[in-house]
C-alpha cells in the first residue's frame, strides 16, 4: 500500500514534485476531469489520456502576462503533472487510506478563467495536461545499426602534426579523434625571442591552410600552460623560447590550425596532438633548468615531475641554436620512453625541439633526459642550452597513444 | 531475430522512455530495425498482436506514471476484479445496453510478406542527388543525407565510395529501411561514385490467412470483416493466423459495449483500471453477475467542501469473451484447468 503525497502537482521548473512553492496545487483545486484514453478493439489506436484541472486563481497566479506572479516565465506547456486522490476520497488532512494515482502527464495549456464586468481579479484557471501517449505521437525514433567503417587508428605521432615557417605555423589534421572533449595539446618552440610569450595561442579557423586574415572559430583558442626560455650565452638574440598550450575539442572543430601572435620571423617549430579520453588542463607542470651543454657529455637529465596517478606526461624539449642537426634523443627515466617527435633547424640558427610523451603506469617521480649518445661529432657547441617543459594529465590510456 | 517485445523496449528506450512496464510479446519478426514516429510504431506492434497499452499513474507522486502493456492474453478466463450491483450501489447511468452490429468481426485476414535476404549483396541505392557527381567536400561542410531503400536492408550495408583527395571520415547509421550517411572531409575530398550495396529483402508471394466465424456470418448479419491485418511487425506466418484467430474469436458475435456512471464507488473504483473486469449485476437489464473488460475511463472530481470530494467515474465496458473451453484442457500435469494459448 502505497501513502503520501496527495492531490495536484505541478513541477513547474523541472526540480522534481514537491520542490517549488507552487509545485502543491491541491489546496487550489475545485474540480478535476480527466480520461484514460483506450478503444475497445485490441487491434485499433488508443487515445491519449487528457485532463482538465480547474484551480483557484489567487493574485493572478496563473495569468501569463503577470510579470509580478511567482510562476513567472515557468507558465508554459511541457511541466509534468501528478493527481493522485487517497482511496477514501481525500485529498487533505491524514489518513491511512492508500494513496492512487488517478492521472499522470504534462501540462499542454494553462487557461485564466475571465469573468464578464470589469473585475479586477481572475478568480479561476485551467490547467489541461495530455498523458505521455500524445508526447509519444511527436518524438521520431530509430533503432538503428552503427555501420560505420572503422576509424583509423590515430595515425603514429610522427605524422601527427607538426609544421614549421617562417612567420606562422599553419596544421592540417590528418584526422580528428572522434566527437568533443578530447585533449588538445599544442606546443612550440620559436627562435630569437628574448622570453616565451604567453600571449601567442593556436586557435582552430575555417579558411583553407595559408589563407591570409584567419579569424578564430569561437572557442577554439587554445589555454597557455607555461613557458621556458632557453638562453644562450651569446645573448637572448638567438635564444628560444618553448611554451605549451591546452584545450578540450569541440564538435566543431574544423582540420585547420593555425597560430596568432608570432613574431614576424620567429622560425617556429610547433606541435599538436588530440588524445582521446582526457580533458582538462594538466594537473601537474615542471620545466627544466637551464641545462648548458658540455660537448663531452652525452646524457643530460632535464625537468623531474612528480605525479600521483596513472598518465600521460607530454614533454617538448629544445635547445638553442646549434648549427645542424643534433641526432639526440629525448627519454624519460626511470622507464624508457616512447620515440619522440624529433624536429629540426631551421637553419644554423633556427630552434631545435621534440616533443613526445609518455604513460606513466603510475604515481611516481620521473625524469626527461636528453640522451645524445647518436650526436653527431662536435655538435652541439659549448654555449648551447637545454630546455623542457612538462605536463601531466591523469587518466587511462589512450589507443592513439600506447604505453 | 527479435520478437515485438523487445522491438517496443528497444523503441521506448530509444526514445529515453524508463518508465515502462511491458507485458510479453513474443511473437518473433523478421525485422530488428525500423525508424519513424514514436506512438505509430507502437501502435503498429499493437495492431499487429493484440496488445493494447495506456499511462498507467504510478500511486506514488514521484513515480510519476509507468507506460503500460497487456496484450491480448490478459484477463482472459480471470475472475471479475471488482462487482457491481445496480441495487446498492450509487450507479447513476447505464447506457449502451444494446445489441449492435457495430462491434462484430467474424471474419479477420492477416497478411504476411515473409521476406528472404538473398546473398551475395546487390546495389540497393546510389547517388542521384543533387549536386550530381563528381562532388566535392570540404573539412567545415560534412555532407550528411538519408538514402532510402525500396524494401528492408539487412544490417550492414556496404558503402562503396570512389573519391580522390583528402581522407573522409565515414558515418553509417542504418535504419532497416533507410541509412544516414555523414561524410566528413580532412581537407577537401572529391567523390566520384556512391552507392550503397546490401542484402535487401525479397518477399515471397503474400500469405494471406483469413479467420471466419462461420456461425455468426450464416446469420442475417453476414460477413464483417476487420480491418486487415499486414506488416512487418506481424512476424511469421504463425503469427498472423493466431491474431486473426483471436480477433474473430474474440468479436465474432456482438458484445454489449455499455457505459456505467458511478458515484463514490470507493474504495474499489480507485483499485481497477483500464482492462480490469467487472461483474455487473442490475435487475433493470436482467443483467446478473455479467463479466466485462473496463476499456476506457473518465473521472469527474468536483469539491463538495474542504477535504471533500464527489468522485463519479464513468466505466466503459466491453463484453467479456468467456468462452475459453475450447483452449484449455482439462487436466494437466499443474493440476488444474491451465489456460494454454488463444
Amino acid at each position: 500500500m502505497v501513502t503520501g503525497p496527495v492531490g495536484l502537482w505541478v513541477d513547474w521548473d523541472g526540480d522534481g514534485f514537491g520542490t517549488g512553492a507552487y509545485d502543491d496545487l491541491t489546496a487550489l483545486v475545485t474540480h478535476a476531469s480527466y480520461s484514460r484514453g483506450s478503444a475497445p478493439e485490441i487491434t485499433g489506436a488508443a487515445q491519449a489520456g487528457q485532463a482538465v484541472f480547474t484551480v483557484k486563481n489567487p493574485n493572478a497566479l496563473f495569468n501569463p502576462d503577470n510579470d509580478l506572479g511567482p510562476l513567472v516565465g515557468l507558465l508554459h506547456d511541457g511541466p509534468p503533472v501528478w493527481w493522485g486522490m487517497r482511496e477514501d476520497g481525500t485529498i487533505s488532512g491524514t489518513s491511512d487510506a492508500a494513496v492512487r494515482g488517478r492521472f499522470a502527464g504534462r501540462v499542454v495549456e494553462v487557461v485564466p478563467l475571465p469573468q464578464a464586468g470589469a473585475g479586477d481579479s481572475t478568480p479561476l484557471a485551467q490547467i489541461i495536461c495530455e498523458d505521455p501517449l500524445a508526447l509519444y505521437g511527436r518524438i521520431p525514433v530509430a533503432l538503428s545499426d552503427d555501420c560505420s567503417p572503422p576509424i583509423p587508428p590515430i595515425p603514429p605521432l610522427e605524422q601527427y602534426g607538426t609544421q614549421w615557417g617562417l612567420s606562422e605555423v599553419n596544421f592540417t589534421w590528418p584526422i580528428a579523434a572522434p566527437g568533443a572533449g578530447n585533449l588538445l595539446i599544442a606546443a612550440i618552440q620559436q627562435r630569437a625571442q628574448s622570453a616565451f610569450d604567453s600571449s601567442i595561442a593556436p586557435f582552430s579557423e575555417n579558411s583553407p591552410k595559408g589563407t591570409p586574415g584567419q579569424l578564430p572559430v569561437a572557442g577554439t583558442t587554445y589555454t597557455f600552460i607555461d613557458g621556458f626560455n632557453i638562453s644562450i650565452d651569446g645573448g637572448d638574440a638567438n635564444a628560444n623560447p618553448i611554451s605549451m598550450f591546452w584545450r578540450d575539442s569541440t564538435v566543431d572543430d574544423t582540420l585547420w590550425l593555425d597560430w596568432k601572435g608570432l613574431a614576424g620571423t620567429s622560425r617556429p617549430r610547433a606541435y599538436q596532438v588530440e588524445i582521446a579520453g582526457l580533458s582538462g588542463a594538466p594537473s601537474v607542470v615542471a620545466t627544466s633548468a637551464n641545462v648548458h651543454c658540455v660537448r663531452t657529455d652525452t646524457v643530460y637529465p632535464l625537468a623531474t615531475i612528480t605525479v600521483g596517478a596513472a598518465g600521460y606526461i607530454w614533454a617538448i624539449m629544445g635547445y638553442s641554436c646549434t648549427g645542424v642537426e643534433s641526432r639526440g634523443r629525448m627519454l624519460f627515466t626511470p622507464r624508457i620512453g616512447k620515440s619522440l617527435l624529433q624536429g629540426y633547424n631551421f637553419d644554423d640558427f633556427g630552434p631545435f625541439s621534440w616533443f613526445g610523451y609518455y604513460y606513466a603506469p603510475a604515481a611516481g617521480t620521473y625524469t626527461i633526459i636528453l640522451d645524445r649518445t647518436m650526436g653527431a661529432p662536435g655538435y652541439p657547441r659549448n654555449g648551447d642550452r637545454y630546455g623542457s617543459l612538462l605536463g601531466f594529465w591523469a587518466g587511462p590510456e589512450s589507443p592513439g597513444y600506447p604505453a | 531475430m527479435s520478437s515485438q517485445g523487445e522491438i517496443r523496449a528497444a523503441l521506448l528506450t530509444a526514445a529515453n522512455e524508463t518508465r515502462v512496464d511491458l507485458d510479453n510479446e513474443i511473437g518473433p519478426l523478421f525485422i530488428s530495425l525500423t525508424s519513424g514516429i514514436l506512438l505509430d510504431l507502437l501502435t503498429q506492434i499493437n495492431a499487429a498482436n493484440g496488445t493494447r497499452h495506456f499511462v498507467k499513474p504510478k500511486d506514488s507522486r514521484d513515480d510519476w506514471y509507468a507506460y503500460t502493456t497487456r496484450n491480448r492474453q490478459w484477463s482472459l478466463g480471470a475472475a471479475a476484479d471488482a462487482s457491481v450491483d445496480a441495487g446498492t450501489e450509487h450507479v447513476t447511468a447505464m447506457d449502451g445496453w444494446r445489441v449492435s452490429a457495430d462491434t462484430v468481426i467474424n471474419q479477420q485476414i492477416a497478411t504476411v510478406d515473409e521476406p528472404e535476404f538473398p546473398i551475395p549483396p546487390i546495389k540497393v541505392w546510389e547517388w542521384q542527388g543533387l549536386p550530381p557527381l563528381p562532388l566535392t567536400i570540404i573539412a567545415p561542410s560534412p555532407l550528411v543525407f538519408d538514402a532510402t531503400y525500396s524494401d528492408y536492408v539487412l544490417s550492414c550495408p556496404d558503402l562503396v565510395l570512389i573519391s580522390s583527395g583528402d581522407d573522409l571520415i565515414i558515418k553509417v547509421e542504418h535504419h532497416g529501411y533507410s541509412s544516414t550517411i555523414t561524410l566528413t572531409s580532412a581537407g577537401t575530398t572529391t567523390v566520384k561514385a556512391l552507392q550503397i550495396d546490401g542484402r535487401q529483402a525479397v518477399r515471397d508471394p503474400s500469405f494471406t490467412y483469413t479467420a471466419n466465424d462461420l456461425p455468426s456470418q450464416a446469420l442475417p448479419r453476414g460477413v464483417r470483416a476487420g480491418p486487415e491485418i499486414s506488416g512487418d511487425f506481424v512476424g511469421p506466418k504463425a503469427e498472423a493466423r493466431g491474431i486473426a484467430q483471436h480477433v474473430v474469436w474474440r468479436y465474432g458475435q456482438a458484445t454489449i459495449r455499455p457505459q456505467v456512471v458511478i458515484e463514490n464507488w470507493l474504495p474499489v473504483g480507485f483499485e481497477i483500471d483500464l482492462f480490469d473486469l467487472i461483474s455487473f449485476t442490475a435487475n433493470q437489464l436482467t443483467v446478473s453477475a455479467s463479466v466485462y473488460e473496463i476499456v476506457g475511463l473518465v473521472e469527474e472530481i468536483n469539491r463538495a467542501v474542504d477535504g471533500a470530494y464527489h468522485v463519479v467515474q464513468t466505466f466503459q465496458l466491453q463484453q467479456h469473451n468467456t468462452h475459453v473451453a475450447f483452449f484449455t484442457l482439462d487436466s494437466s500435469h499443474l493440476d488444474g484447468l491451465d489456460l494454454l494459448a488463444y
